[in-house]
């Protein structure tokens, strides 16, 4: 033994080391579900990375294949079952896409209210759940606290928490009436000054800022090329909103701005720039659903075109609407029938997930647990 | 890109016509999404002429279909390209490819766009496509000693695995 | 030494002193009870914890067993103790039963040498500092025991962290200590405390203009001794799902988890002892009263004063995230170090020119008092420095 390695160190003129195959997950805290990442390390600097995925999979797809359109929209929920109601929302679309069918004025501007508290919470929990990959446990309690409001309100107006199951074709399930419009005004005044909370129990924290900025750096040409979208190509510069660059629903109608990342504590793209990112758009998702109560008119709630069982005209589309994590696409292809022929759902999340092993070649593997958690992925929606 | 300068689609296929004659099988600009079907094995060059000259840097979705009906009027497989760009939200293309069921295979495009990597393993994983010259082409999504590819129509959902029942009725 | 109650039991009984019985005595009337208060202090912290960071997260706690969850760490205890002692298959099991033992251990004896009060001591050793930091860095060995034994790469991960962490933040710990030790002139803790008598401006952090400086470093790296938060990264629960005792379970679980938390009271009490006056409560009126009351005024003052500089570090656990390998090793070799040796220095310089004079004591208490101010509003304008930096659109309520 110790002949050997005295004969290597003279031959090497150092200690010869061995890299260290890791298998983070599918069980660990910090990879947000059963997802699981093989790193070969060197000591504590991450050589490459592999991502597993799969354990999720219940094939989502098919059982759209199997079920008519209207029994699909519960299994949409399940997606991405952190931001439920832009799931209904975009499936609910898609579906639309090819049915020639006016929604009503109330129904979008319902729909606009409930996508966007949804986004709030998606997007408090992922701050919350990032400030705990961090270290930092205390963020998540607070985020928590507000998640609980919004969802109270949404538990209020559609009797679900989770799986609202409320968005549906040519319309919304129940109408919203004026106490519920008034809680979500209520809750938009108190919401505001909790985000200056986190940010100075969070993110201006000096060992906060040291740890994700300059960390897993995404550069725009890559971020594009992997098909990353939503905060993570915002995070790097790019600003692309498809409720802004190609507005579905009424989106059209209202002023907010799309917060890109700037590099601001370090270089573009980083893990910061991407929490940032979602941080910013807390705020805007605020201002729109602001501008959503005051322009809601009264009307009715759902189109009466839509029996039980919708028919789509033969054909297909793919219709994109901007979740949480980025675009999320529904292909539709339609024989007539009232059971879609094959429902593609392409999942930000998939997408965004995607590019972990470049972020990850050369990060530490505390860095590794940073990047996971700035992608913000969802298990449900990447495994379908 | 403003709305004047941006091609639209009759010109991106006429200009996909132009640059590869007869591996443009057909095209249709009445449907809701406007297509070009194409050749199998030519997809990767007309996918670099897209994203190179057309400016098409990103694949939105990449989605295989099986067109087997009840009625069996078709027994083909298909991918469908849906082609976007960045920043500019508008610029949009769709490609799409028809492939014999018994030996379906085309050209890989994650050369072009590396997101395709995922997709096309998840194709084949769900529906059996081979991509040809595709790095990694494995099961993403089902485990890897799975048998058959479950989004085909004519799948039969398997009554054991490993020994656990299938017990949906 | 002082004159201890084993030898005035044994002189009771007329047996030999320093033989076999003196041994038994030893155990009886002195490792018992503190067997007993390390249990204590590891309930009494665990259950402030829970509720420290309950109330820093809007939550309230354990609040079921007992009068606000007073017992809830009891219950637990007893649920730990019931459960299944379970060691991994391919596990080093001699090392893996010994490395708990071990960790406890190195707190435990560390015990013996932090003076309650002016009599309640069991070894007032000459060389008390030199003692506790010797025995404090044994913990590492018994951590990366556990970490080695445990065939899990995550406790290895843990164990390695650990000892690069502990060993490199020795340094500047014991630097701090020997500040302490310079300005008393004796390395027995009774002695250091007794060498701070008078009013509260003779404790020694208002000692010199350094002294808070020293303190300052010795709170940052007995945080990083104890592998607390932000230093936690040998159990950095979301990295490495719990670092070293990651295969721990049980009573074993149970024993690092007392460690830990006797660990804190450990170089809480000593950062008492050397910085804010030990058992002395600053009222010469009161710490003259001596006798049996006077000592007990003092344990309690001691404990009170060491379980204060617990919940600040609980406090400060509940408030940061955690910091990186490179970060932690940059923080104590490029920061702690040089400026512990400079300062270091520069009270060894004091000490041999400057007599000690109340005065002064007073002067330090209004200059703190005023450099705190400042620091507040410096702090606060950094911070709308930086919220205009990082151009969060300000938002009008």
């Amino acid at each position: 033994m110790t002949e050997i390695s005295t004969r290597e160190i003279d031959q090497h003129g150092d200690v010869k080391t061995e890299e260290m195959l890791l298998n983070m997950g599918p069980q660990h805290p910090s990879t947000h579900g059963v997802f699981r990442v093989v790193i070969r390390t060197d000591g504590e600097i991450v050589i490459d990375a592999e991502s597993h995925i799969g354990y999720l999979h219940r094939c989502f797809e098919k059982i759209c294949e199997n079920v008519n359109y209207t029994k699909a929209t519960p299994y949409t929920d399940r997606l991405d079952y952190l931001m439920a109601m832009g799931n209904n929302l975009g499936y609910a679309l898609a579906v639309e896409k090819l049915m020639d069918v006016e929604v009503p004025e109330r129904a979008e501007y319902i729909r606009v209210i409930v996508t966007e508290l949804s986004r709030i919470a998606s997007h408090l929990l992922a701050i919350g759940t990032y400030g705990m990959d961090i270290g930092a446990i205390t963020p998540f309690l607070y985020c928590f606290r507000d998640r609980e409001k919004i969802l109270f309100i949404l538990e209020t107006i559609c009797g679900q928490r989770l799986n609202y199951n409320y968005v549906r074709i040519g319309g919304v399930a129940y109408d919203m009436d004026a106490a519920m419009l008034t809680m979500v005004r209520e809750f938009c005044d108190y919401f505001l000054p909790r985000v200056m909370e986190y940010n100075d129990l969070l993110t201006y924290n000096g060992i906060f800022i040291e740890r994700t900025a300059n960390v897993g750096v995404l550069t725009p040409e890559r971020a594009i090329a992997f098909g990353c979208t939503g905060p993570v190509l915002r995070g790097s510069g790019v600003a692309r909103d498809l409720r802004k660059d190609a507005p579905y629903s009424v989106y059209g109608r209202f002023d907010f701005e799309v917060p890109v990342g700037s590099g601001e504590a370090g270089t573009t793209g980083d893990c910061f720039d991407r929490y940032m990112v979602r941080m910013r758009e807390m705020i805007e998702s605020v201002k729109i659903i602001r501008q959503a109560l005051d322009q809601i008119a009264d009307g009715p709630y759902k189109t009466d075109k839509i029996k039980s069982k919708p028919k789509p005209n033969k054909g297909d589309a793919y219709t994109a609407v901007e979740n949480a994590r980025g675009e999320l696409g529904f292909y539709l292809v339609s024989d007539g029938s009232d059971t879609a022929f094959r429902l593609k759902c392409r999942s930000p999340a998939f997408s965004n997930v995607s590019v972990l092993h470049e972020l990850c070649r050369g990060a530490m593997v505390a860095d590794v647990v940073a990047i996971i958690g700035s992608l913000d992925i969802v298990m449900g929606e990447i495994d379908r | 890109m403003s709305d004047a300068s941006r091609p639209g689609p009759a010109e991106i296929a006429k200009r996909l016509q132009d640059e590869f004659g007869d591996k443009i099988v057909a095209v249709d600009l009445e449907a809701v999404d406007p297509f070009c079907q194409v050749d199998p094995m030519a997809v990767d060059e007309i996918a670099t002429f897209l994203r190179d000259r057309l400016g098409f840097n990103y694949l939105r979705c990449l989605s295989s279909v099986d067109y087997l009906d009840k009625k069996k009027t078709s027994e083909e497989l298909g991918v469908v390209y849906h082609l976007g760009a960045i920043p500019d939200a508008r610029h949009l293309f769709c490609l799409k490819v028809r492939l014999p069921r018994d030996e379906p295979t085309v050209k890989t495009v994650s050369a072009v766009w590396p997101t395709a990597d995922w997709h096309e393993r998840e194709a084949w994983d769900l529906m059996g496509i081979v991509f040809e010259g595709h790095p990694n082409l494995t099961r993403i999504l089902c485990a890897e000693d799975w048998e058959g590819h479950p989004l085909r129509k004519d799948y039969v959902s398997p009554d054991t695995y490993h020994g656990i029942k299938n017990n949906v009725v | 030494m002082t004159y201890t109650i084993v030898n005035h039991v044994l002189d009771y009984f007329e047996l030999e002193q320093g033989g076999l019985w003196s041994l038994i005595g030893a155990i009886a009337v002195w490792a018992a009870p503190i067997t007993g208060f390390v249990a204590i202090v590891g309930l009494v912290s665990i259950w402030l914890e829970r509720k420290i960071s309950a109330h820093i997260q809007c939550r309230l706690g354990p609040m079921e067993v007992g009068p606000h969850g007073l017992l809830q760490t009891l219950a637990d205890g007893i649920k730990l103790l019931g459960k299944e002692d379970l060691v991994p298959k391919n596990a080093d099991r001699a090392l893996f039963a010994l490395a708990p033992m071990m960790v406890f251990a190195a707190t435990f004896v560390s015990f013996a040498c932090i003076p309650f009060s002016e009599k309640a001591i069991i070894a007032d050793l000459d060389i008390g500092i030199f003692f506790i930091a010797a025995v404090g860095s044994l913990e590492a060995i018994g951590v990366v025991m556990a970490g080695w034994s445990s065939n899990n790469k995550w406790s290895l991960f843990g164990a390695v962290r650990a000892a690069t962490q502990v060993v490199s933040y020795e340094i500047p710990l014991s630097l701090a200590l020997l500040a302490g030790v310079l300005c008393a002139g004796s390395m027995s803790l009774v002695d250091i405390s007794q060498a701070q008598g008078g009013w509260i401006w003779s404790w020694f952090i208002f000692r010199n203009p350094f002294m808070w400086i020293m303190f300052l470093i010795y709170f940052i790296a007995s945080l990083a001794e104890c592998q607390r938060a932000p230093f936690d990264l040998p159990e950095a629960e979301s990295e490495l799902v719990s670092g070293f005792h990651t295969e721990y379970s049980g009573m074993r679980f149970a024993i690092f988890f007392l460690a830990e938390y006797g660990k804190m009271y450990v170089v809480s009490a000593v950062g008492v002892v050397l910085f804010f006056g030990g058992w002395l409560s600053g009222i010469p009126a009161i710490d003259g009263i001596g006798g049996i009351t006077g000592n007990l005024i003092g344990a309690g003052v001691m404990i009170t004063k060491s379980f204060l500089l617990v919940c600040v570090q609980m406090w400060i656990r509940w408030t940061l995230p955690r910091i990186r390998l490179d970060q932690v090793m940059d923080l104590c070799l490029k920061y702690l170090l040089p400026i512990s040796l400079v300062c270091l220095m520069l009270i060894a310089v004091w000490q041999g020119l400057m007599p000690t004079f109340d005065e002064f004591g007073i002067a330090m208490i209004a200059a703190m008092a005023l450099g705190f101010m400042q620091m507040r509003r410096i702090y606060r304008k950094a911070i709308e420095a930086s919220k205009t930096r990082l151009s969060l659109p300000t938002m009008k309520v």
